[in-house]
């Protein structure tokens, strides 16, 4: 166990990373954190700094200078960021000019935190420095690999992960990264566990978070080493429902705990973007403006499979954009805004428009669910007004595909939701088998009420085809109902209710009173934990993750002419 | 041995007695050398002599049942015997028509009932009395004897043709159908003797064709044996008479007759018939198989013979007159005709029907002349001979493209031949064609055929197709710069599942295709397990067993798959179908 963590310690990059886990580990250690890395700020040296309790039983101000990996000669001094520079830093100014008054009476201990071992040519300089520079208040430690991994596994893991049947999930999860699948079985194993077991006291819970969050980092680590954060994306969001489901009842308040809970749930999330945002950025922006490469880089025989991947991969992207938009937002449900005014917002939507216009099968779910992904990238181009004229141009080629694909007994979105049956679709060419397959629908409604709100003369004709050719379909949205608090994040049993038989009709505004008159009552979205701390992502999320429809509450709103 | 050898010769005339008296004489004559023995006339003179002495009796011997006792194997070599002894025989006329009537029912529906039919036509002629003794037993009411009056008024008509004619043309009148069309048949094949005789047949053809569809067929192949026998001055008449039946809209059984006259006395038929036959075989039913091969011979023959034009427009007329019943890859001469002459004649086709770009012509033109058979076919179409104009290259490029597709070597092809002779203008346009979606979808247009156009200087589309190259190699070296992204591979078992999905088709498909296969049904199938060589020994008769041996060889085929059909296989699809409904440019 100790030699994966130390592993994944070495593996780590400053930045946002090893410096990343050592708030917690220092908390879990009983110390009091009193400054959290933060990038842009100049820090003189500190990236963490918390008071605790030291070996000696004496309470003292810990300030750790974070290095990623081993420590060279050049990250010892004459690099910028060296080391050297920022412990002299820390000693001439942090302690100088930053420490809090209610901790100037206290020893220091400066630890010099990097992820490997310092290497022979430098170690001379090292034990040099700190033999000069020890004195009666300050003192210095070396945190190399070896010792921060003893340490997270004796302050964070404890004695929960290292019972042999989690600890065995866990290094599964980690051994069968390139097999995502299995891995994510692993992992989604071990984060229900810990739950389980954690779910006794507030600080309890704050330590499962913590734990999750830590396995989370390893098995992000060792993923980006395989070349494969597939498991470490599946599993972030499995690790954010969770621990939102278990530390729901914690958030809101103006307690420590409650903000603690906080932070461990924007720890998790922020984890989550770190994942995306560099499988995005590194993999798939780079290729967006390329025809058919990323859809070719599936590297699959089969249509389906493509088809899959790829309204996967932009429900993902949709929701990310979608998270940014929610923290620069504000308000129970997303607004639209003609400018968000954030660069990287702006290259995320225009990526996801390159990547449906070089990827064509954007344009053609095959899967009626894939109203999941069709939502979230609706809601995603409708909450940013400048990009409006891009949904027409997307309803207008999702609705063309659908009725060509349809008439023609060809790929068209069916109910189908085995594997199995989905790469056979469509098995046979009958009008009968046709209309089994499209018996009802999630999708229709979805593309049917956008394209109401943006494009008033291709409504008419999607009525038409809807009368003439899917008389038979039953039109649907999902709604949670009282069960859905319990139920939404984790997904361990049936809940909420089809609102079915809506009017997608030639009166195109019958099916929005309907669905509007059904979501002005309330009932139950509004009692959603997530709707009522204003984190709407993750309802989104657990629907993208647990696979069902997005809840109109979060939508209709955003399908009303403006004023 | 023995046995074999005995078979092999002609029983001797005791031999036959013998065989004969313990009854098996029928048993040799339907032996499996029986055949060859009828080609032989000094064995069908020794069999025929034995019965004309009263040794033997070679037609009291053929009951019903003992003819049903016949092994299926040899039963036809003894019909053929039978076809050469029988017109030598001498015996009653009832005893004929009873032994001739035993062998045809024997013979089933296989449509080897003419062969007895015509001996027994042959043992009429041999004696002038004879057909007159046996229209006397039709006469007296023999049912089995009525089944043979064509061939009775037939040979009457040459041996007595006052009476037999006088009384084929009132049969034809006869209320009793198989009577009248057995009478119109007949008159068909003579020769009328002076204008008196002409001008009864005419009448008689012309009644007959005012009657229902066997009737009109009848009329058709009699005025048509005339024809071809020569008319002289009443040509005018028949034609007339047969183009007056054509237009009254023939049905099944006499479209049929025209297809065959079409195909068997082309040379008789005046280009105006020919015309009105035409007309009149738009309207055949394309489920009748016969009338739709004897057709496509016909047809095949007039497209080698110069008259492509006519062809091509009659089958076009057809396909538009029954779409999707009628399928044109069935008139196997006529594509096989267009394939072997010259250029000309394909590619005016081609340009022809891609020009005008209707969806049932055109698919039905891609099954029929692009088929498996001629898979990788290059045109070299000359553009220049047909005065299009510019926009009219583009849209024909988009029409083969989309009705082609599948045949992507051929439609390309087709767009470089374009390219050859178009204006600047549109160039560029059928660039874009060439590169998506063609290279996009078949790297094998690229290595099979535009790589060597690349390399030639000579040639007028080098340098289009060296730019559409160029662009389909960027687009491969972007695909390999995105690959491979393991995030979004398929799982394993997923990867299984389809695999194991297509393994399921293709075995399948090589079921279907076993069951279909000719050699299949042939030859005994062994599954050889191992090696690369079977070893076998075969017995004949009682000879030793004799060891053969033969290597094996492999027979492989292969198809490129359109690549965008999993990228994008409903854009694909849309592509392909919007190509295929456009109207030609205004």
């Amino acid at each position: 166990m100790k030699l994966l963590i130390r592993q994944y310690v070495a593996s780590l990059r400053e930045r946002g990373e090893l410096d990343a886990v050592l708030p917690d580990l220092l908390c879990e250690l009983g110390h009091n954190v009193i400054s959290r890395p933060s990038v842009g700020t100049r820090q003189y040296g500190v990236d963490v700094a918390s008071v605790g309790v030291d070996d000696d039983g004496e309470r003292k101000l810990f300030l750790l200078s974070v290095k990623q990996g081993d420590l060279t000669r050049g990250d010892w001094e004459g690099m910028p960021q060296a080391l050297r520079p920022s412990l002299d830093e820390i000693r001439q100014i942090y302690l100088r000019l930053r420490v809090p008054q209610e901790y100037q009476s206290l020893k220091v201990v400066i630890c010099l935190c990097f992820g490997g071992d310092v290497h022979e040519a430098v170690q001379d300089n090292v034990i040099g420095y700190i033999e000069e520079h020890t004195n009666e208040r300050i003192s210095f430690r070396q945190w190399n690999g070896d010792v921060i991994a003893g340490l997270l596994i004796k302050g964070i893991l404890k004695e929960n992960l290292l019972a042999p049947e989690l600890r065995s999930s866990f290094q599964k999860s980690v051994a069968m990264v390139d097999e995502p699948t299995v891995a994510f079985e692993h992992f989604s194993y071990l984060v229900r566990e810990l739950c389980k077991a954690g779910g006794g006291s507030a600080a309890a819970r704050l330590t499962t978070a913590r734990q999750i969050y830590l396995c989370l980092w390893v098995l992000y680590v060792w993923a980006r080493d395989a070349d494969n954060v597939e498991t470490p994306y599946l599993s972030s969001e499995y690790a954010i429902l969770h621990c939102w489901h278990l530390l729901r009842g914690d958030l809101g308040k103006s307690s420590k705990s409650s903000v603690d809970a906080g932070v461990a749930i924007n720890e998790l999330v922020e984890l989550n973007f770190t994942i995306i945002d560099e499988f995005a950025n590194l993999k798939i922006f780079p290729h967006s403006d390329k025809l058919h490469a990323i859809s070719m880089a599936i590297a699959s025989p089969s249509p389906i499979d493509v088809n899959l991947k790829m309204f996967d991969l932009f429900g993902r992207l949709s929701l990310r954009g979608l998270w940014r938009i929610w923290q620069k937002s504000e308000g129970p449900l997303p607004t639209t805004r003609e400018d968000w005014d954030d660069e990287d917002l702006h290259s995320l939507t225009q990526h996801l428009v390159l990547l449906a216009r070089n990827n064509p099968t954007l344009l053609s779910p095959m899967q009626d669910i894939m109203s999941i992904e069709v939502t979230l990238g609706l809601m995603f181009f409708t909450l940013q007004g400048r990009w409006h004229p891009s949904i027409s141009n997307w309803l207008e080629a999702l609705y063309e595909n659908l009725r060509l694909s349809y008439l023609t007994h060809g790929r068209y979105p069916t109910i189908q939701s085995s594997y199995r049956e989905l790469v056979a679709h469509p098995a046979e060419t009958t009008p009968e088998y046709r209309k089994e397959k499209t018996a009802s629908s999630t999708l229709v409604p979805v593309i049917a009420l956008w394209i109401h709100r943006f494009d008033p003369e291709l409504f008419s004709r999607l009525a038409e085809f809807v009368a003439t050719d899917l008389a038979h379909c039953n039109f649907q949205l999902w709604l949670p109902d009282e069960d859905s608090e319990e139920h939404l994040y984790r997904d361990d049993d049936r809940h909420g209710a089809m609102l079915h038989d809506l009017p997608v009709t030639s009166d195109p505004s019958s099916a929005l009173t309907f669905i509007e008159a059904e979501c002005s009552s309330d009932r139950y979205f509004s009692k959603l934990s997530a709707a009522d701390l204003e984190h709407w992502p993750i309802i989104l999320m657990a629907c993208r993750h647990h696979r069902l429809p997005v809840p109109p509450d979060l939508w209709i709103g955003l399908l009303r002419e403006p004023e | 041995m023995a046995r074999k050898e005995s078979g092999a010769k002609p029983p001797s005339r005791l031999q036959l007695i013998k065989e004969y008296r313990s009854g098996k004489l029928l048993g040799t004559l339907f032996g499996k050398h029986s055949r060859k023995w009828g080609l032989e006339h000094a064995i069908a003179d020794a069999i025929s002599d034995a019965h004309n002495a009263g040794d033997i009796d070679v037609l009291a011997i053929m009951s019903g049942g003992a003819l049903r006792a016949i092994d299926q194997s040899t039963f036809f070599s003894g019909q053929a015997l039978y076809g050469s002894i029988i017109p030598k025989l001498e015996t009653s006329a009832e005893e004929m028509v009873r032994a001739v009537t035993a062998l045809v029912a024997a013979g089933g529906d296989s449509g080897a009932a003419g062969l007895p039919i015509n001996a027994l036509a042959k043992w009429s002629e041999r004696a002038p009395d004879r057909p007159r003794v046996l229209l006397d037993l039709v006469d007296a009411g023999s049912v089995e004897a009525a089944e043979f009056l064509m061939p009775i008024l037939r040979t009457g008509m040459n041996a007595e043709p006052a009476y037999f004619l006088e009384r084929a043309h009132a049969f034809s009148r006869s209320s009793h159908k198989p009577t009248a069309l057995a009478a119109v048949r007949a008159l068909g094949m003579y020769a009328p003797a002076d204008d008196v005789e002409w001008n009864q047949l005419i009448n008689t053809l012309t009644f007959a064709g005012n009657g229902d569809d066997p009737m009109i067929a009848a009329a058709i192949e009699a005025a048509m044996m005339r024809l071809k026998e020569g008319v002289g001055g009443h040509q005018a008449a028949i034609e007339r008479l047969l183009t007056d039946i054509l237009s009254a809209g023939p049905q099944d059984l006499a479209l049929h007759q025209c297809a065959d006259a079409l195909w068997l006395h082309r040379n008789a038929i005046s280009p105006s018939l020919r015309i009105s036959m035409l007309n009149a075989l738009v309207e055949f039913n394309p489920a009748h198989k016969t009338t739709l091969e004897h057709l496509d011979y016909a047809l095949g023959d007039l497209f080698k013979s110069g008259d492509r034009d006519q062809v091509v427009d009659f089958l076009e007329r057809l396909v538009r007159r029954h779409g999707r019943a009628l399928k044109l890859r069935r008139f196997r001469s006529v594509c096989r005709a267009a394939h072997e002459g010259d250029r000309f004649g394909l590619n005016d086709w081609v340009v022809n029907w891609l020009l005008m770009g209707d969806i049932g012509l055109c698919e039905q033109m891609a099954k029929a002349l692009f088929s498996v058979e001629v898979e990788g076919l290059i045109l070299d179409i000359d553009f220049s001979r047909y005065a299009l104009r510019p926009r009219d290259y583009p849209y024909i490029a988009r029409k083969a493209v989309g009705f082609l597709f599948l045949k992507s070597a051929t439609a390309a092809s087709i767009v470089v031949s374009l390219i050859r002779s178009a204006s600047p203008e549109v160039t560029t346009e059928l660039e874009d064609l060439l590169f998506d979606p063609l290279l996009l979808n078949y790297s094998g247009v690229e290595k099979k055929f535009l790589a060597g156009i690349a390399k030639d200087r000579k040639d007028t589309a080098q340098k289009v197709v060296k730019r559409a190259l160029a662009r389909i190699e960027t687009y491969r070296s972007d695909l390999q710069a995105a690959s491979p992204i393991r995030e979004l591979h398929p799982s394993e078992w997923q990867r299984q599942i389809e695999w194991q999905r297509n393994a399921d088709a293709m075995a399948e498909a090589h079921k279907q295709a076993d069951k279909k296969s000719i050699f299949g049904n042939l030859f005994a199938k062994v599954i050889v397990l191992h090696g690369t060589r079977t070893i076998s020994y075969n017995r004949m008769g009682k000879e030793e067993p004799r060891r053969s041996e033969s290597k094996m060889g492999s027979f492989s085929t292969s198809f490129e798959m359109p690549r965008i059909e999993v990228a994008d296989p409903v854009g694909l699809q849309r592509t392909l179908l919007a190509f295929r409904g456009e109207a030609r440019p205004a």
